[in-house]
């Protein structure tokens, strides 16, 4: 998984460009296929697209991530096309042009209604919602899974994948608990829209999915990739191709030998089939030499 | 006495805020020591949710509910207190490093040393080596506590660590974050690395050599 910050690194432009306009982003995106020779892309600026589509305002940097500047009224928001809004639009410019010029599958990023929610609100401000204003939170869930619903709809209509990132409703963060009351029906309606398309239901989960052990099986995914080996949630997973999970620290910070030894690890537990990925997306900083090394295990 | 204090630790604990006030008034009006109410109510209640946060029985929402309601005590009873016996710990600055707007788990760790009796002075997120030492030589804390949640930026936390180390070799440092491990700590020359909050207020007791 690349997001723009590493991409932009790649063909030495500006983050805030890459981020913002389809062309470089394809660019990045094709130039990561010559350079690691992937087996699938994902079009992925950055966690932020939809959450500033519906009213988040960013503030962009030539060297780093966008970051929020401010949120909108939660009571404001309101269901839209995010299909045609903000920079989604670039990010289906550079799909296209990544078609045209490579012959992987392509995956589109885009979040789950809890963390695009979190994301609108506020992530704090948004985790104690939940427990204060509960009403307030699921008519957020709903406006945000609406738009998403949406999203899906051409994603899939012009032969992409969605690949729902969930960030923010982590094991870590919220746990069992707070995901089966607040995510997890939302994530069946999106999951549903995908279904019905014949597409793939794809996710990815940030941090912890220990706590969601019965929690993700329910979900009938046909891919999740993750960043935490937990055997137990694969015996409940069996139809659930695994994606997973190099330490990603160890592109920045490790050695050919540590990046090759993580990735045989991970090769030895996966259950077939599977994905051998980087847990998470790239480090910008990450060096493209233990990238090749990391392919070349393979 | 004691009974009022353990009412304040379970009501902080249920996330029960008028509850919390309520208490709060009472002991004032008892003429207890504010200071006592704080830490053998307040703040061990803030204990007890970093002891359910770590065995997973409480998640972020119920630490930053729990946090809201300890404040709401907080705030009553703080200014009531006699200088100097209350945050007497020592100071810490904390911050999340230049580069990075995550600070979830910089606010737990922050109000949970806070809870705990240290003096905070929190510089936000995306702070520079620069803001650091400008705090550093201001207000001469005894730790600086520095957070990250994202691996791109774990270069800045070295960089930062390593600047205070060269100009304050006295300072006592300590990191914590997703990305971040022992290793990692060691490798730059932190003195202690927390993998959670409830590490985080044991290594910082540790690094000012206080028993808990």
């Amino acid at each position: 998984m690349i997001a723009a910050d590493h991409l932009a690194g790649l063909i030495n432009q500006p983050l805030d460009q890459v981020c913002q306009n389809g062309e470089l982003l394809a660019e990045g995106l094709i130039k990561a296929k010559e350079l690691y020779n992937p087996d699938l892309l994902i079009v992925f600026a950055d966690i932020a697209v939809e959450a500033e589509a519906m009213g988040v305002v960013l503030e962009y940097s030539a060297d780093r991530n966008p970051h929020t500047v401010t949120y909108p009224d939660v009571r404001d928001v309101k269901v839209i096309d995010l299909s045609i809004t903000g920079r989604l639009p670039e990010m289906f410019k550079a799909a296209w042009i990544c078609r045209n010029s490579t012959d992987v599958p392509l995956f589109i990023s885009m979040k789950d209604p809890f963390s695009l929610a979190a994301m609108i609100a506020g992530s704090e401000n948004f985790l104690i919602m939940l427990l204060e204003e509960p009403q307030t939170a699921h008519k957020l869930l709903d406006i945000s899974c609406e738009s998403q619903c949406m999203l899906i709809d051409r994603i899939c209509s012009e032969g992409f994948t969605p690949l729902v990132g969930a960030p923010i409703s982590s094991g870590s963060l919220i746990g069992a608990r707070w995901f089966r009351d607040f995510a997890q029906s939302y994530l069946e309606r999106i999951l549903d829209r995908i279904n019905k398309t014949n597409t793939h239901k794809c996710m990815h989960v940030c941090g912890e999915v220990s706590p969601l052990i019965d929690q993700l099986p329910l979900l009938n995914l046909d891919l999740l990739s993750f960043e935490e080996w937990y055997a137990p949630l694969w015996d409940k997973m069996p139809d659930t191709i695994p994606m997973g999970y190099v330490p990603t620290d160890l592109f920045a910070h490790g050695t050919v030998e540590s990046v090759r030894d993580a990735s045989i690890e991970c090769i030895n537990t996966l259950p077939q089939p599977f994905i051998l990925s980087t847990a998470c997306d790239l480090p910008a900083n990450a060096d493209p030499e233990l990238v090749k090394c990391f392919m070349k295990t393979i | 006495m004691k009974e009022l204090y353990q009412k304040l630790a379970t009501a902080v604990v249920s996330m029960k805020p008028r509850e919390v006030r309520q208490l709060s008034l009472q002991v004032l009006e008892l003429g207890y020591p504010p200071e006592d109410a704080i830490q053998q109510g307040l703040a061990a209640g803030m204990t007890e949710v970093g002891r359910l946060f770590a065995t997973k029985e409480y998640f972020v929402p119920e630490v930053l509910v729990c946090a809201k309601t300890m404040y709401v005590g907080f705030d009553i009873l703080k200014d009531k207190v006699v200088e100097g016996k209350i945050n007497n710990k020592g100071t810490i600055v904390i911050g999340v490093v230049d580069g990075d707007f995550h600070d979830i788990g910089k606010n737990i760790v922050k109000l949970m040393l806070e809870a705990s009796g240290f003096r905070m002075i929190d510089l936000g997120k995306n702070v520079t080596l620069d803001s650091f030492k400008e705090v550093v030589d201001s207000e001469h804390p005894d730790i600086v506590a520095l957070s990250t949640l994202m691996t791109t930026t774990m270069d800045s936390m070295e960089d930062i660590v390593h600047g205070l180390s060269l100009d304050y070799p006295n300072l006592r440092l300590m990191v914590g974050g997703a990305p971040v491990n022992s290793d990692f700590a060691s490798s730059v020359g932190a003195h202690f690395y927390g993998d959670d909050a409830t590490r985080a207020v044991e290594g910082a007791h540790e690094l000012v050599g206080i028993s808990l």
